[in-house]
């Protein structure tokens, strides 16, 4: 009796990217009826007062980083209405969750939120979307090895320590010690950026659904400053993640993240990286 | 209809933000007993939908634009309170994403545009669908009449909210916004009742207020 839903979705997705990406930049760019009425009434002036949210990434619907203002509107276009898929798709699961489960994601929500601390340090690995299992541990040890166009190198020993506090949810703790050999000028070493990693699975893969799961980080600058090891500021960020298994031997990530940087002199990065 | 921060007074906005609150965490507890694994997947596609729909502004007279505002469309299709959800998730989005709609006024915009249009709109549509003894053409009429009031009791509600804020007086700000949104309405009952009609040629099982009350017709 029931019909399948799977292709409708597709479809009513498809025609809202489509709509996003190729008509958006040919709407019109008028006044809306309320920005109208306080133009010719003469209020206009008080929303630009003061903004209170300065923080959005992709403010009036456009990249900065894209010169061209169709392209530009076009993307975040795109972006906005995938987002929009499945933060509602996300909603709407854990609307059926028990209460439980609705306070702990509300306390992880929180979490990254109402941080007022912001993280620096650029994500360069790609993240997955799959929870350490509740109760047990996760070790990753890694090495990183970087050589600057200045011939700067810098060595860094990390290590993470991750735990499943609950089925869908993990905690992770790493940090490492970096060495800086500058082609010229003192070689300097000492304790690198402790970063604290909270990650949330909402959604599990299922048929055309990639598994999906929300990070937030918090830097914690134990770097020296005076060292130049680190910005010696908190950063915090939030990451997006989608993993979807295309065959037994490719499996795709997705992430897109978006960072508060806590110096002053740097902007907010949005980042995004995909990995197979 | 996206009200910025700075037009409306802190009293108003948080007098707006309580009740949109209480209807939302209200909506939640409504939501969890009607829907299925079904409809969760719809709220996405749904939700989606409506986020790019607003994006497209079409010009209306003098130099204004509006654009589609969804409350009706998702109403039909999946509820009142998942509506009223849904038209929430893409007002933080806005607000938060890409500045579109002031962070302080997100409590008065989720409440002219979520409980007067969605809630309000949706309770207008049911009246009228009876009234017209729920007939295939009552329901396109009663779509289109609820949605263009969608539109115009959602933008007179903010017009109350900028004279009660002391910005604007009511005798200007009432007609100024109920008329240049009297156009736009005409927009929104155009794209809501061709996009329902197209949906209802479709997949008519998934008119959620449409088959509820044919089925109605049956057992009565």
């Amino acid at each position: 009796m029931k019909r399948r839903l799977d292709g409708f979705i597709l479809i009513g997705l498809g025609i809202s990217l489509i709509m996003a990406l190729f008509l958006s930049p040919f709407a019109s760019s008028s006044p809306d009826g309320l920005e109208k009425v306080a133009e010719t009434k003469g209020f206009a002036s008080k929303g630009e007062e003061w903004k209170f949210w300065e923080h959005a990434p992709l403010p009036d619907y456009e990249i900065a980083w894209i010169k061209n203002k169709n392209v530009s509107t076009a993307f975040s276009g795109l972006v906005g209405t995938l987002a929009i898929f499945f933060i509602a798709l996300g909603i709407g699961k854990l609307i059926k969750k028990s209460t439980t489960q609705k306070v702990l994601f509300l306390i992880f929500l929180t979490f990254f939120l109402f941080s007022t601390s912001v993280f620096a340090a650029r994500p360069l690995t790609t993240d997955d979307a799959y929870t350490v299992e509740k109760g047990k541990f996760q070790l990753e040890t890694g090495f990183d090895f970087a050589r600057q166009d200045n011939h700067d190198r810098e060595f860094s020993p990390s290590m993470t320590l991750t735990y499943g506090l609950f089925e869908r949810m993990d905690m992770g703790l790493g940090g490492g010690y970096l060495f800086i050999h500058p082609a010229e000028g003192k070689k300097e070493n000492g304790l690198a950026d402790t970063e604290l990693k909270i990650k949330y699975r909402l959604i599990d893969e299922k048929d055309l659904m990639p598994s999906f799961a929300i990070a937030g980080k918090l830097k914690i600058p134990t770097a020296s400053e005076s060292k130049g090891l680190g910005s010696g500021k908190m950063d915090f960020g939030i990451n997006l993640i989608f993993t979807k298994n295309l065959s037994k031997r490719l499996v795709l990530h997705l992430n897109l993240g978006y960072t508060f940087i806590g110096e002053d002199r740097v902007n907010n990065e949005f980042n995004y990286s995909v990995a197979g | 209809m996206h009200i910025p921060d700075g037009f409306l007074s802190h009293s108003i906005n948080a007098v707006t933000f309580v009740i949109s609150f209480g209807a939302c965490a209200y909506g939640v507890r409504r939501v969890n007993r009607t829907f299925g694994e079904r409809e969760v997947p719809l709220m996405g596609v749904t939700a989606a939908f409506v986020f790019a729909a607003q994006m497209l502004n079409f010009p209306v007279a003098g130099g204004t634009s509006g654009h589609f505002l969804g409350a009706i469309f998702s109403s039909v299709l999946l509820g009142p309170w998942a509506s009223l959800i849904i038209m929430t998730i893409v007002l933080i989005v806005q607000c938060l994403g890409f500045a579109d709609g002031g962070l302080t006024a997100l409590g008065s915009n989720i409440f002219n545009m979520g409980i007067i249009g969605a809630l309000g709109g949706y309770s207008i549509f049911c009246i009228l669908y009876a009234f017209f003894q729920k007939s295939r053409k009552g329901f396109f009429i009663a779509l289109a009449i609820s949605s263009w009031l969608s539109i115009v009791m959602g933008a007179s509600a903010a017009a109350i909210e900028l004279a009660t804020s002391g910005t604007s007086p009511l005798e200007i700000a009432l007609p100024a916004m109920a008329g240049i949104h009297a156009v736009i309405g005409i927009g929104e009952a155009i794209i809501t009742t061709t996009a329902i009609s197209l949906i209802l040629k479709t997949r008519p099982d998934l008119v959620k207020s449409y088959v509820k009350e044919v089925l109605h017709e049956k057992t009565a």
